[in-house]
């Protein structure tokens, strides 16, 4: 069975995805190895419940800090 | 201290942390083609204060133009915001968020062995990543 993931990415860069055809801990290891590579480019990833759903931050520290 | 009310090459600093240059490039072409922006190297300030960065963008409301770089991982955005509205600052931000985060996310799947499709609608970018192994 094929295995299929939808990501939806919010105007500020919240992303949520669906797992559909994984199988228990197979869908949980998927978003493990998926959290670590997103993490390497830049995009910390949460598991935000116990639902296949996972949820990147997005807000914007807007610290303003002078060149010089 | 200088700050938002004055005018200066500032540097805003985004949550994008241990950011790729590759896929920063790639999310800030799709900014530009988004607000219909042209691509610049320097940015200014009010006083015609040049810096040279290795991206940025020009339009009708970054007018003097904003580079995109990187700094000990975290993404900061470089310009002058004088009398630009926060509101147009933390839009430009959030876009850049969107952008990135769909670059690292198909990037992402791509590297598992996904093929990927990916359809903006409306404000939201939907992505479907298969595979059938």
């Amino acid at each position: 069975m094929g295995k299929q993931v939808t990501i939806v990415i919010g105007k500020e860069g919240n992303a949520t995805f669906t797992f559909k055809g994984y199988t228990g801990r197979l869908c949980y290891a998927e978003m493990e190895k998926l959290k670590q590579l997103l993490k390497a480019k830049g995009v910390e990833a949460q598991i935000i419940s116990q639902e296949p759903t996972v949820e990147t931050p997005v807000a914007i520290d807007a610290t303003v800090k002078n060149v010089v | 201290m200088e700050g938002l009310n004055t005018s200066n090459l500032t540097k805003i600093k985004t949550k994008i942390k241990n950011a790729n240059m590759q896929l920063l490039a790639k999310a800030v072409e799709a900014l530009i083609k988004q607000r219909g922006a042209t691509a610049v190297t320097k940015v200014r300030d009010y006083s015609g204060r040049e810096q040279t960065v290795e991206l940025g963008l020009k339009d009708s409301t970054f007018t003097r133009g904003i580079g995109f770089t990187i700094e000990n991982g975290e993404v900061k955005l470089v310009g002058d915001t004088w009398q630009i509205s926060p509101s147009h600052v933390t839009e430009l931000q959030n876009q850049l968020n969107q952008h990135y985060t769909h670059q690292a996310v198909t990037s992402t799947f791509t590297q598992l062995g996904y093929q990927v499709v990916s359809n903006k609608v409306k404000e939201d970018i939907y992505i479907k990543a298969y595979a059938f192994s």
